[in-house]
């Protein structure tokens, strides 16, 4: 609002030039009348008098006296202001000095009060930023354990490879727990130890070397029990225990979790590190457990994986047998091979050069040469025989009742139709032969073991003779 | 080299020459059916015919030499041409190498398949007699007792 301000107003005044008026128009003005009285009627009548004089003096005093003293009160008042305008604009540092207890210095007081009020209330403020910080630092850090441990789950689901899945996540537990060390021991049921399976952090590649027997104290009596291991500055281990361990992993403080498959302990899962008085807290634990049961799934998936991989007997890619069934054929063959007083042939066939094939034109073109040579062995075989995929670019052959002479007549024809099919006029030099080796029982042995180094010895011999050729002896 | 192809099988043989009757054959074939193994050997254990019986009749029909093992010594030169295991599998033992020749002694020379293993193992020509199973095994057991 436009309001127009009157010069003479005393309502735009401030409080100082209002009181000076008012004292004015209280003190000096009567004063100065009854001076201009005295000096009218009174002064000609008498003539000058000294005691008019002095008692005019000490009224002047007086009145200068009373003015001093209204400044006072206000310059403290202004004073006073100023303090409460650099408060108003955020200096809430400042100390109002107050000196006499009447109504100034009560105002004084009050604001003391009130920024003393002001700071406590900031401070409480900041506490609670500080605590709200910390909180959403804790967040963020479970969101991280989450996020991590979703990404391991995503790996088990799809199948990855199982030490690789177990890597990824002794990494990410040691940087969650913000250890120098991580690592995950593994129970071999055989020879009855603990073996180092996967290391991270600082001296992996001597972790990677340990192995934990059964004969060791550490072994029956830290490692394979049902509990939680903690060694730092505030547990430490019975007996000689804490020692045994530390020179074991070469660690100061380790925290360890067996996990567990159907009530038996399969692995151990633990962080370390080196440094002085240092103790593990809850949060530490915590996360150790929840990536111990994440490592279990992974662990018993590893083994379901497996167990199917067992069970399968063919070659995705071909349709031939896989290596492990070709294998247990081969031993029922050369069972009853010795049982009947028959021979029992074996032949490894080995693409020359594949490496070089699939560098020059794919993974797809590779792929549909390997089904095609499939096809090609398998007209070359009768019922009884059996094709199998015993590696990449490594095919085997077990001929029942057919001796070497007669296994060398069948390598030779399947390296020549390999020959025919993929020889050298194919477009783009895309030719492909064949190296064997061919072994026998009972002439090179009557194990499986000693049939399949035979043969492969043979096809070495053939590589090394100049490939696309068949050896027999 | 020539070899007489021939796929009559041995109990067809003793069948016709009348060392065993139809019923016996059928029982044993059963018996290999059930339990596996040569027929020769379960015609033995049944007791329808004796080894020499068999040998006889390898020799009677296809003109192989007989040879009595018994009271036969072997030359370890000779026996070291042919391994053990292949001796065991086959059944059979080399008794003599005169130049490039070796002789042996099979229970059932008609299995030509373990007589070009030996010529490709030795790289010698080979001559075979008959011997009886027992004969083989047990001379098999003397000469190549440490070998494998």
């Amino acid at each position: 609002m436009d309001k127009k301000v009157n010069p003479l107003s005393l309502n735009s005044r401030s409080i100082k030039q209002k009181l000076m008026v008012a004292f004015q128009l209280m003190s000096i003005l009567p004063f100065l009348v009854c001076i201009y009285l005295l000096s009218i009627y009174i002064f000609p009548k008498f003539g000058f008098k000294f005691d008019i004089l002095l008692y005019l003096g000490i009224s002047a005093f007086l009145a200068i006296v009373g003015l001093m003293v209204i400044k006072e009160v206000f310059d403290r008042l202004t004073s006073v202001t100023t303090e409460a305008k650099c408060i108003a604009a955020g200096d809430i540092s400042r100390q109002l000095q107050v000196q006499h207890g009447d109504e100034v210095g009560e105002l004084g007081n009050i604001l003391n009060q009130l920024t003393q009020r002001i700071r406590s209330n900031m401070d409480e403020l900041k506490d609670y930023s500080a605590k709200t910080a910390e909180i959403n630092i804790a967040i963020q850090k479970k969101i991280m354990v989450l996020s991590n441990l979703m990404q391991i789950s995503g790996f088990i689901s799809e199948g990855s490879k199982f030490d690789q899945i177990l890597k990824i996540a002794v990494e990410k537990l040691r940087s969650l727990a913000n250890s120098e060390i991580s690592f995950l021991l593994i129970k071999d049921e055989l020879k009855n130890s603990f073996l180092m399976k996967v290391a991270d952090g600082i001296q992996a590649d001597y972790l990677m070397t340990i192995e934990i027997f059964a004969q060791e104290a550490i072994y029956e009596q830290l490692f394979n029990l049902h509990k939680l291991m903690i060694l730092d500055a505030q547990n430490v281990l019975p007996d000689s225990l804490s020692l045994d361990l530390q020179a074991k992993l070469r660690v100061k403080n380790c925290l360890a979790m067996p996990i567990f498959l159907d009530a038996s302990i399969k692995a151990v899962l633990g962080i370390a590190n080196l440094q002085d008085n240092f103790s593990y807290n809850q949060e530490d634990i915590e996360l150790l457990d929840i990536f111990s049961k994440q490592i279990a799934v992974a662990i018993e998936n590893g083994i379901l994986a497996n167990r199917v991989e067992k069970l399968e007997i063919k070659d995705a890619l071909t349709g031939l047998y896989n290596r492990c069934f070709i294998e247990n054929r081969l031993q029922e063959e050369i069972k009853r091979a010795i049982a009947y007083q028959r021979p029992c042939a074996f032949i490894i066939f080995d693409i020359d050069d594949f490496k070089d094939y699939c560098g020059k034109f794919g993974l797809i073109c590779a792929e549909s040469a390997l089904k095609e040579i499939a096809a090609l062995i398998l007209g070359c075989i009768t019922d009884i025989d059996r094709a199998g995929r015993t590696d990449d670019d490594e095919f085997s052959l077990i001929l029942p009742e057919k001796n070497k002479r007669q296994a060398q007549e069948i390598a030779e024809m399947i390296c020549k139709k390999i020959q025919a099919s993929f020889g050298m006029d194919q477009d783009g030099g895309k030719c492909l032969t064949f190296s064997a080796g061919v072994s026998e029982n009972p002439l090179d042995g009557v194990q499986v073991e000693q049939l399949i180094l035979k043969a492969k010895e043979l096809l070495r011999k053939a590589k090394a003779g100049g490939k696309n050729r068949v050896m027999v002896f | 080299m020539i070899r007489r192809i021939n796929n009559k099988p041995l109990g067809e043989l003793l069948l016709e020459r009348g060392i065993i009757s139809q019923a016996q054959l059928d029982q044993a074939l059963d018996t290999q059916r059930d339990k596996g193994g040569l027929i020769g050997e379960i015609l033995v254990d049944l007791g329808f015919v004796k080894e020499d019986d068999i040998a006889q009749a390898l020799t009677a029909q296809y003109g192989f030499p007989y040879l009595p093992l018994g009271n036969y010594d072997v030359d370890a030169d000779i026996t070291a041409i042919i391994p053990g295991r292949v001796a065991r599998q086959y059944l059979l033992v080399p008794i003599d190498k005169i130049g490039n020749n070796l002789t042996l002694a099979m229970s059932n020379p008609l299995n030509v398949q373990a007589i070009e293993d030996v010529e490709l193992l030795s790289g010698c020509s080979v001559q075979t007699f008959v011997s009886t199973s027992s004969d083989i095994k047990k001379a098999i057991e003397k000469y190549y007792k440490d070998k494998e």
